[in-house]
């Protein structure tokens, strides 16, 4: 998955962990850029009657880098507080729950956003801000979209935002992938050897937590300027999520904890897919712990990724290219990074120097397009990834393709990359699940009341 | 070896401590005596050798 359970520790604890980060400017919005990290994999929507919540003890941190130096210059904190309303009940609601501010919820969570500079000041952007409840059924949530809605919240000088419950965006068939590798479009070309199928998206359904806020471009370049030329280094930021705990946490036996000491870093994610696929899994939880700075020391995995070397293996004959390849992969390099400079893609780059840095990197002066393409920049849309990433954007096929060995020509043209590498997929599109044209762009989630446990496909 | 120990401040140095609240120490190092102590999200190493051999006696 993107970062859903992708390292051995995080998996054991879902409120922190961070499953995807977004970066795009905003569609309905161009002077502003949208930042999302979600965290929570997996919600199945009846998960009553202790419905899903972000963590009261957990630091959640949205962070920019716009020196290129791998360290955030601007981060959004975002902190919970859960209020329960009447303790000596069971239930999270004792009626339908009609309006944010309904006396039938129980159990509510409101935030505070605090935005941080790079010198450590503070500035507290908005408190007691409501999350929504999550979407339970029509007997105790009706109406949801206008529900959640009212869960969006001006932080104002353009600021708005939203925490809360959204239908999972990110599309995948984990179920094929995990098993040997397998793309169910190519079975048949795969050591299986079964007949070719369709892709199954396994977070059909499912729910997440979303940490959404909309900000002026401005707020973000080192400059302090509008970026407008996207040639200009001052154009192209670096992105990434992540969550922090404290240090201790000491249990009491009357069932209450107690947490002390500083913010200790335990989930983080930039480029989709990168502490998933790339990092071995004896360095995941270490990687976890560290700013992008410090991922130079990660440089082999990008450079001989393990999953290019499997993919001749596992689908023989259809990778002889990619067999023979064993120069280290600038390509990846440059797309993980560093981001891509000027010369590779015309009228692209979103370089942000030579600091090995894993972090969702965003041209912000490319502006967004009204004519998608879901591959990104590989689809010749300079909107889409890796230019950040928008919340429909095939992350997974074009980080196939591209280990496959497509963008190798990049920065060898005498590299030929297999056919097979440009046609790479699991199956699915952003078809196979749904989104919103406005803020907060990830779709409604599904209630509980309406959804089937899983099936078995055929 | 590490330990972790819990100081509830006394009554006596809750003027000193920090407001009174729950303070946890953690050996970090048990050879330099080296502790981390923590109360809220605050968090100071001090390296006293002295306490933190006398709270590494405490378990034996």
């Amino acid at each position: 998955m993107s970062s859903h359970r992708e390292a051995p520790a995080i998996s054991k604890d879902p409120v922190a962990d961070n499953t995807d980060t977004y970066a795009f400017v905003s569609p309905d919005d161009p002077g502003t850029v949208t930042l999302i990290t979600n965290y929570l994999p997996l919600e199945p929507p009846f998960g009553g009657p202790n419905f899903y919540e972000f963590g009261d003890d957990v630091r959640y941190d949205i962070y920019v880098d716009n020196d290129g130096d791998g360290r955030p210059d601007v981060t959004y904190e975002f902190m919970f507080e859960t209020v329960v309303a009447d303790p000596n009940t069971f239930l999270y609601n004792t009626g339908p729950i009609d309006s944010i501010d309904s006396p039938n919820w129980n159990r509510r969570q409101f935030y505070t956003v605090t935005k941080r500079d790079r010198r450590g000041r503070r500035e507290v952007l908005g408190s007691g801000l409501a999350c929504p409840p999550c979407n339970v059924g029509p007997g105790s949530t009706p109406n949801y979209h206008e529900l959640a809605t009212e869960a969006i919240h001006s932080l104002g000088s353009g600021r708005t935002v939203f925490a809360g419950q959204r239908l999972e965006g990110f599309y995948v068939d984990l179920g094929a992938i995990f098993d040997l590798g397998d793309l169910r479009p190519f079975e048949k070309l795969h050591i299986g050897g079964m007949a070719n199928s369709v892709g199954v998206n396994a977070t059909n359904g499912f729910g997440v937590h979303t940490i959404a806020i909309k900000v002026p471009k401005r707020e973000l370049t080192r400059s302090g300027r509008i970026p407008t030329d996207p040639m200009s280094s001052d154009s192209v930021i670096g992105v990434w999520g992540a969550a922090s705990r404290q240090r201790a946490l000491i249990r009491n036996p009357d069932g209450q904890t107690a947490e002390f000491g500083d913010w200790v870093q335990i989930s983080r994610l930039g480029n989709p897919l990168f502490n998933e696929v790339i990092v071995p899994m004896g360095k995941k939880d270490l990687w976890n712990s560290l700013t992008p700075a410090d991922d130079k020391r990660f440089l082999q995995y990008v450079q001989h990724p393990e999953l290019a070397s499997l993919l001749p293996v596992l689908y023989p004959n259809v990778f002889p290219n990619l067999a023979q390849l064993t120069a280290a992969r600038a390509d990846l390099v440059a797309i993980l990074l560093t981001g891509l400079p000027k010369g590779i893609v015309p009228n692209f780059q979103n370089l942000t120097g030579s600091t090995l840095a894993d972090e969702l990197r965003l041209n912000m002066a490319i502006g967004p397009t009204s004519n998608p393409n879901a591959l990104g920049v590989v689809g010749g849309d300079l909107a889409g990834f890796p230019n950040g990433r928008r919340v429909f954007d095939d992350v997974v096929s074009v980080e196939l393709r591209a280990i496959a060995g497509l963008t190798f020509p990049l920065v060898d043209s005498s590299f030929t990359p297999d056919a097979a590498a440009s046609l790479l997929t699991d199956g699915l599109t952003a078809a196979d699940t749904t989104y919103l044209p406005t803020f907060p762009y990830l779709g409604t989630p599904q209630s509980g009341y309406q959804t089937s446990p899983l099936g078995m496909v055929a | 070896m590490t330990v972790f120990g819990v100081l509830t401040a006394a009554k006596a140095d809750a003027e000193q401590g920090h407001h009174g609240q729950p303070v946890v120490a953690f050996i970090r190092d048990p050879h330099k005596g080296e502790i981390s102590v923590m109360s809220g999200t605050r968090e100071v190493v001090i390296r006293d050798r002295k306490l933190s051999a006398a709270i590494t006696r405490a378990l034996r």
